[in-house]
C-alpha cells in the first residue's frame, strides 16, 4: 500500500511535466485545429542552446534555464511563421507535414550544435528532498511539480482574465468571428505559439534538470509524451491536458515499479490504445466536442 | 462618412462585386438590397477588411481604408455584425461582449455592471453567465448586435439582422436599429426583408449581379414597383402589389 501511494505521488510529480507538454500541443490544436509536430523539437533546440553554453562556457544553471526558454520561444515563432502562418487554415495536412519536416530540421540543427550522444545538463533544486510520514518527496520532482502548478495557474489566469486570453479563446472558437470583432487573429496565433513554447521550455528544462542529461532523442520523447497525454485527456481541452499528463505519469510510475523499467513506455502506449478504443475523444474530449457541436448547431 | 468608389471583389475568378460606388453620410441608415448572391455581403466584407478588394477605393472620414486588415478597420470605428451572427458559442454572453470590446479593453479584463445593456437589451442582462450557444434565436441576434456595439463604432455594418427570426422578433430588431440611429450611430444595412428595410432606411442601393442598378431615397424606391419586381423577383411585396 505504501509503495502504491509512493508510486502514485512520484507519478503525479513527473506527470506534471507531461501535463505542460500536453498543454503546448492542446493550445495550438485549439487555436489552429492542427497539430504542431515540431513542438518537441523546438524545446530540444532550446535546451541544446542552453546546454551548449553550459558545455563551452560553464554558465550558471539559471543562464541555462533562461537560454532554454528564450531559444525555445524563438524556435516556436520560427515554426509558426514557416509552417502555420504561410499555409492556409484549410490546408491542415500540409502544415502538419511541413511541421514534421521542420522537426527534422530543428533536430539536425541541435545535433550540429552538440554532436556527441549525451551531454550533462545542470541540475536544479529549489526544494530539498524531504520525508512526510513513510513517503519520500524528492527535491527535483517537488520542484518540477511546483513549477508546473505555477505555470498551469498562471495560464488559467491569463486565459480567463486577460484581454489576450479572451482573444485566444475567441480565435479558438471562430477565427472569422474574432476578425469581425477587431481581434488581430494572426498576432494572436503568433503569441499563442510563443506562449506554448514558453510553457514547453519550462517543461523541457524541468525534465532535463531532473534527468541531468540530454540526448538527441529528447525531441522525439517530448513529442510522444505530450501527444499521448493530450490524447488521453482529450484534444483541445486544457484541464484534459493536465489530467492526461498526470494520468500518464502515474501509470508509468506503477508500470515501472510493478512490471519493470522496460514496460514503462509500453504501458503508456497500451493505455492510449485502450483509451482510443473505449473513449476515442479522451477523458474530457467528448464533453468538449459535444459542447462544440451544440454551439455550432445553435449559433 | 463612408465613400466607396469603383469597388471590385472576386472569389477565385468569379466577380462578386463589379464596380460598385456608394456613399453613407453621417447619421443615415443606408440599405443595400438585392437578391441572394447579388454581392451585398461582399461589399460589407470589403469595407470591414475581412475581404481585400481587387480594385476600387474605400474611404472612411476622408482616410483610405481599402485593403486594411479587419482589426485596423475596427480600430477606425467601423464594425460589422456578420450574417448568421457568428457568436462565440462556448463563451458566456459576458465574454462575447468583452470580446466585442477587445479594441478598447485594458490588459486585465474588467467585468463591469452593465446598465446600458439592461436598457437596450433587457433579455441579455440576466443571462450574462450563460454560454452564448444556449440563447434563443432572437436573443442570439441581440447579443450579436450588442457585441458589435461594444467596440463603440461610429459606423455599424449590419448583415441580414432579421434572418431566421419570427416577424415579432424581427420587429424588435428593427426598432432597435431605429433607436441606435437616434443615438447618433450611422448604419449600412443589408436586409432581405424589403418592405421593412425601405421603411427604415433613408436611402437605398439596389444591387444586381454585383452592380448597382438603382439608387435613391427609400421612399422613391418604394414607389418604383416596376424596378422592384424586375430586380427582386416576385417575393418582393411591391411586386405583389403591382400584380394585384
Amino acid at each position: 500500500m505504501i509503495d502504491f501511494v509512493q508510486n502514485t505521488v512520484d507519478g503525479i510529480m513527473f506527470g506534471s511535466s507531461y501535463a505542460l507538454l500536453a498543454i503546448g500541443f492542446t493550445i495550438v490544436f485549439g487555436v489552429l485545429r492542427r497539430i504542431n509536430l515540431a513542438f518537441g523539437a523546438s524545446i530540444m533546440l532550446g535546451a541544446y542552446a542552453g546546454t551548449w553554453l553550459h558545455v563551452h562556457y560553464q554558465v550558471n544553471v539559471l543562464v541555462v534555464a533562461l537560454t532554454t526558454l528564450v531559444c525555445t520561444v524563438l524556435a516556436g515563432i520560427y515554426v509558426e511563421r514557416l509552417c502555420f502562418r504561410a499555409i492556409r487554415r484549410d490546408a491542415a495536412l500540409a502544415s502538419m507535414v511541413s511541421s514534421f519536416v521542420i522537426w527534422m530540421q530543428l533536430e539536425e540543427a541541435a545535433v550540429h550544435l552538440l554532436p556527441e550522444r549525451t551531454y550533462a545538463f545542470p541540475s536544479f533544486f529549489v526544494a530539498g528532498s524531504f520525508e512526510l510520514g513513510p513517503f519520500l518527496f524528492r527535491g527535483e520532482q517537488t520542484t518540477m511539480l511546483v513549477l508546473a502548478a505555477l505555470m498551469v495557474g498562471a495560464l488559467h489566469l491569463l486565459l480567463r482574465h486577460t484581454r489576450f486570453g479572451l482573444a485566444l479563446r475567441a480565435v479558438s472558437e471562430s477565427p472569422r468571428a474574432a476578425a469581425y470583432m477587431g481581434i488581430d487573429t494572426a498576432w494572436v496565433m503568433l503569441c499563442a505559439f510563443a506562449l506554448v513554447s514558453l510553457v514547453g521550455g519550462v517543461a523541457g528544462f524541468a525534465i532535463l534538470a531532473t534527468d541531468e542529461q540530454i540526448t538527441p532523442f529528447f525531441g522525439l520523447w517530448a513529442t510522444f509524451k505530450g501527444l499521448i497525454a493530450m490524447m488521453l485527456g482529450g484534444m483541445g481541452s486544457l484541464p484534459g491536458a493536465v489530467l492526461g499528463g498526470l494520468l500518464l505519469g502515474v501509470i508509468e510510475a506503477h508500470a515501472q515499479w510493478y512490471l519493470g523499467n522496460e514496460y514503462k513506455d509500453l504501458s503508456a502506449y497500451l493505455l492510449l490504445f485502450a483509451m482510443l478504443v473505449l473513449r476515442p475523444g479522451g477523458i474530457l474530449g467528448q464533453r468538449i466536442h459535444g459542447r462544440e457541436a451544440l454551439a455550432f448547431r445553435r449559433v | 462618412m463612408l465613400e466607396v468608389r469603383g469597388l471590385r471583389v472576386s472569389y477565385g475568378g468569379l466577380r462578386a462585386v463589379d464596380g460598385v460606388s456608394l456613399e453613407v453620410r453621417a447619421g443615415e441608415i443606408v440599405s443595400i438590397i438585392g437578391m441572394n448572391g447579388a454581392g451585398k455581403t461582399s461589399i460589407l466584407n470589403a469595407v470591414s477588411g475581412i475581404r481585400s478588394p481587387d480594385e476600387g477605393e474605400i474611404r472612411f472620414e476622408g482616410e483610405s481604408i481599402g485593403g486594411l486588415p479587419a482589426h485596423a478597420v475596427v480600430a477606425r470605428g467601423i464594425v460589422q455584425v456578420p450574417e448568421g451572427r457568428l457568436l462565440f458559442g462556448t463563451l458566456s454572453v459576458e465574454e462575447n461582449l468583452l470580446a466585442g470590446a477587445h479594441r478598447r479593453s485594458p490588459f486585465v479584463l474588467r467585468r463591469r455592471p452593465r446598465a446600458d445593456l439592461r436598457r437596450l437589451f433587457p433579455a441579455l442582462a440576466d443571462k450574462l453567465h450563460r454560454p452564448a450557444a444556449s440563447l434563443s434565436g432572437g436573443e442570439a441576434q441581440m447579443l450579436a448586435l450588442a457585441r458589435g456595439l461594444e467596440s463603440e463604432p461610429r459606423l455599424l455594418l449590419l448583415d441580414e439582422p432579421s434572418l431566421g427570426l419570427s416577424p415579432k422578433l424581427s420587429e424588435g430588431v428593427f426598432t432597435l436599429i431605429r433607436r441606435l440611429r437616434d443615438r447618433g450611430l450611422t448604419l449600412l444595412l443589408v436586409e432581405q426583408n424589403l418592405r421593412r428595410t425601405l421603411a427604415l432606411a433613408d436611402r437605398a442601393y439596389v444591387l444586381e449581379s454585383g452592380r448597382i442598378v438603382s439608387s435613391g431615397s427609400a421612399a422613391a424606391l418604394e414607389s418604383d414597383h416596376r424596378l422592384l419586381s424586375d430586380y427582386l423577383g416576385t417575393s418582393a411585396p411591391a411586386a405583389f402589389h403591382s400584380a394585384k
